[in-house]
């Protein structure tokens, strides 16, 4: 009888569960792809050589934030649970049901909504993992190995996870549902707004949450190697609790003084909808803080991602040419002809048992280029390397040209009518110039191939061009600039879902106020507008500050990547987008359910 | 005397063609004067709510007509409907509805803010009003930290606040204890004499229906007997209507 009843509660609020499930669905996904990688030394092994040492803490200090913030998501998502049930559980007691088997229904329902949830989430996260996966690596070119879709050791820990915080939360559910009266049970909807509020509190709170943001802002952007840890704490921990206390003290404090200025507020909805923020904004303190703090490190994650794939770019830059061939075989010519607009200068040289022999003459007539490195804006810049250089073989190019002209003994620049004279085979190599590397990549790489197959010794020779620095960078860099994407994907699934999760839950709550205002003659239009801008403070509030830590926070990867607020706009645009969808999704959401 | 409410012929019928249907309202018959205290009386189910709903143009009735201040409520438009309530109706209801995250002076506050007026001439209005249901003390304290008596109070200030043609109140002594809701009769039983707020009360209780000049009561979606209270005093009115409901099967 219990069972029907249980299940006659879950259809009356199929709506409320499918939030609830789909909200931990998306959690455990993202736990088991943040796992994926982290429990997979050998793919951190292997594609990260930069900044290797760093790499257990950087996913250690993940973990243990995704876990706290897991945690504090799935308690949040019990309580709610529980809210919705307990009106239920209340007419279970009244129709004579023992505690026991009470305790024993609430154990039950949440620990098998938990099951079913994590498990359809570490599937989910298979799939997602693999297709993110896929698309990086596809869409960026990333070199990439030892990345895996399912990793058992991530399953498990994340369903050991899981399991451990939904019994935990199963038995908190049992010990609060007895702590509550059998009438207030019934009357679950008597929900009065709490007004604790002590103004010279919420003062001192709104200023300690500046002071703190502030300390953090400059341990962050003062960061050096010898207090690395202590700046990157302070910095962390600064952020969190001042932003803690600015969501839960500086907004109201702000939105009272607006409140006071009646030529503002009364006019229209505005008194309602700040009326709506000031209690909103403290009671959702707890989620804004998340957001904000995951906002942080979705977008600095994507940011740094980003650069590590503008770096790339520079890579490709750092040599001039990209590739030599010494053979012009049809497969080899085929390649050539699908170049964009390569330059391709050929040089000639004879050998004899004494050394190599070059021809002045013809790098007068086609002059050797290189690439300068300029410190000042960070450019590479291309120039012609001078003649006097070249002609006495000394400085990079005479390095160069010795290494390109392969055998044993010197190499000699002779004069036109020396080398002329010179009797012994003539040989060439050409040297290959393309404007954008990363454009040709794939015809490089096929020339390089063909290059060495037909000319083994030519594999060392191909070490000292732009397509091998161009590998190396890539891969460096891959690998960070895999994990900062993959990463600040999963985090922005689980922000939206977190944001999204808390709003749409509390709109039950929040219906009868608009039913209230519907039935005094509030124009639908005006209710829409209302909601909208509630809804966007709450997106908006998180976001802007996240922005603010990403900007600052930049600073503790200047030792790792380049100017990282180069090209900061496109992930800032990227993520805008983003969430500017997970925004008018909520809306559209919401306002089904509170206006409809 | 002017009539501020004429209800014509008035059917509602729930459930849609060929489905099961069911008559809650059998061509409703009445009107109310200007400055008139109007009580309805009804068990569970008589179509009270029913009524309630149509007079307050939350809902529309499928046949028959619905007159508020000369303005025939079927011709209006969704928009037109939300303006109109705005500006002519007040409701009070059983659970205050007040909305908690604002003051008591906001939540008032809230039919003006919605018109068109000056934000200068809100407060005055407030003061004015709170003086006369004895809320100054309170105007800034939310809902949450006064008496139930006291909300209601505060309902009745933002049903009047606008000064609507009619005051439409369901029930609004249900959620009150005996005292709070004589308080609260008495209040609205002033505001009809003294500044001839015309009232239409819903209400089960025939203690607060002895308040009204005039019971009309509903059984099955027909309004019967109508009892006027003439002359005699609150108490014998009370009486006379007890007498009656026990004799009213």
């Amino acid at each position: 009888m219990l069972l029907q009843l249980a299940l006659t509660g879950l259809q009356r609020r199929f709506k409320d569960y499918l939030v609830l499930f789909s909200g931990l669905i998306v959690a455990s996904m993202v736990f088991y792809m943040f796992l994926s990688l982290a429990v997979n030394p050998s793919f951190y092994r292997h594609n990260m050589t930069i900044g290797a040492a760093f790499l257990p803490f950087i996913f250690g200090f993940g973990m243990v934030i995704l876990g706290v913030i897991t945690f504090i998501y799935l308690i949040y998502a019990n309580s709610f649970l529980l809210s919705m049930r307990q009106h239920d559980y209340g007419m279970f007691l009244v129709l004579g049901a023992k505690r026991g088997r009470i305790s024993l229904l609430v154990i039950l329902e949440t620990v098998v909504t938990g099951l079913l949830a994590t498990c359809s989430g570490i599937v989910l996260g298979f799939g997602f993992t693999g297709l993110v996966g896929k698309l990086l690596i596809g869409q960026l070119d990333l070199e990439i190995h030892h990345f895996q879709a399912f990793v058992p050791q991530a399953v498990l820990w994340t369903f050991v996870f899981f399991v451990a915080v939904f019994c935990f939360a199963a038995l908190w559910n049992v010990q609060k549902l007895f702590q509550i009266r059998l009438l207030e049970l019934l009357q679950e909807k008597q929900k009065p707004v709490k007004i604790d509020h002590h103004p010279l509190l919420q003062a001192l709170e709104a200023v300690m949450g500046l002071v703190l943001l502030a300390i953090a802002y400059v341990a962050m952007a003062r960061i050096n190697p010898s207090m690395l840890m202590i700046c990157f704490f302070t910095g962390f921990f600064g952020v969190l609790l001042g932003s803690y206390f600015l969501f839960h003290s500086f907004f109201s404090v702000l939105i009272t003084a607006l409140l006071k200025r009646r030529s503002f507020t009364y006019r229209r909805l505005r008194v309602f909808t700040l009326g709506q923020l000031k209690f909103r904004l403290p009671a959702y303190t707890q989620i804004l803080t998340m957001t904000s703090v995951l906002f942080a490190l979705a977008l600095g994650a994507i940011t740094v991602g980003g650069r590590f794939h503008s770096m790339q770019r520079e890579f490709s830059k750092s040599s001039y040419y990209a590739v030599l061939v010494t053979q012009h075989e049809p497969a080899t010519k085929r390649q050539l002809a699908k170049l964009h607009d390569p330059v391709m200068p050929i040089y000639h040289y004879k050998m004899t048992a004494k050394g190599r022999y070059l021809n002045q003459a013809e790098f007068r007539r086609q002059p050797l280029r290189g690439i300068r490195f300029l410190p000042k804006n960070s450019q590479y810049q291309a120039y012609t390397y001078p003649l006097r250089e070249v002609t006495r073989l000394s400085g990079q190019p005479g390095f160069l040209l010795s290494q390109l002209v392969h055998s044993t003994g010197t190499t000699k620049m002779l004069s036109n009518k020396r080398y002329a004279r010179l009797r012994s085979k003539e040989r060439w190599f050409q040297l290959i110039h393309v404007p954008d590397l990363v454009k040709d990549y794939q015809t490089i790489k096929r020339l390089a191939r063909l290059e060495v197959q037909a000319q083994p010794a030519s594999k060392d020779i191909l070490t000292q061009l732009g397509l091998t620095s161009y590998q190396a960078g890539l891969a460096l860099t891959s690998g960070f600039q895999f994990m900062g994407l993959f990463l600040g994907i999963a985090f922005l699934t689980m922000l939206a879902s977190t944001l999204m999760f808390k709003v749409l839950s509390a709109a039950s709550d929040d219906r009868p106020r608009y039913r209230m205002l519907i039935k005094m003659g509030t124009h639908e239009q005006l209710l829409r507008r209302s909601i909208h801008i509630e809804l966007a403070c709450l997106f908006i509030l998180p976001a802007v500050l996240g922005m603010i830590d990403v900007l600052v926070g930049l600073n503790m990867f200047t030792s790792l990547i380049t100017h990282p607020w180069q090209g900061i706009w496109f992930p800032f645009f990227l993520f805008t987008i983003l969430y500017t969808g997970y925004y008018v999704l909520t809306v559209k959401l919401y306002e089904r359910s509170v206006l409809n | 005397m002017t009539n501020i409410l004429e209800v014509d012929q008035v059917t509602k019928t729930y459930g849609k063609k060929h489905e099961q249907q069911y008559q809650a309202l059998k061509g409703v018959n009445f009107s109310v004067a200007a400055g008139e205290f109007v009580a309805i009386m009804g068990a569970s189910g008589s179509g009270k709510t029913t009524l309630l709903n149509l007079l307050s143009t939350l809902d529309q009735p499928t046949t028959g007509h619905i007159r508020i201040n000369g303005q025939d409520l079927s011709s209006l438009r969704p928009k037109q409907m939300a303006d109109f309530r705005s500006q002519s109706i007040g409701f009070i209801f059983q659970d205050f509805n007040l909305l908690e995250n604002l003051t008591n002076r906001q939540n008032i506050a809230l039919p003006l803010t919605l018109r068109v007026i000056s934000t200068n001439r809100i407060d005055p209005l407030i003061d004015e009003l709170a003086d006369k249901l004895d809320i100054k003390a309170i105007l800034d304290k939310y809902p949450v930290a006064v008496s139930g008596g006291q909300k209601q109070r505060v309902a009745a200030a933002r049903a009047l606040i606008h000064r609507p043609a009619i005051l439409l109140a369901d029930e609004p002594t249900g959620a009150l204890d005996s005292a709070s809701a004589r308080e609260m009769l008495d209040t609205m039983s002033l505001l009809n004499q003294r500044d001839h707020v015309t009232t239409m009360m819903v209400t089960h209780d025939p203690f607060s229906a002895s308040f009204a000049k005039r019971i009309l009561f509903i059984k099955d979606g027909n309004i019967g007997q109508e009892v006027n209270k003439g002359t005699k005093s609150r108490p014998a009115f009370y009486q006379e209507l007890i007498a009656y409901l026990g004799t009213g099967e």
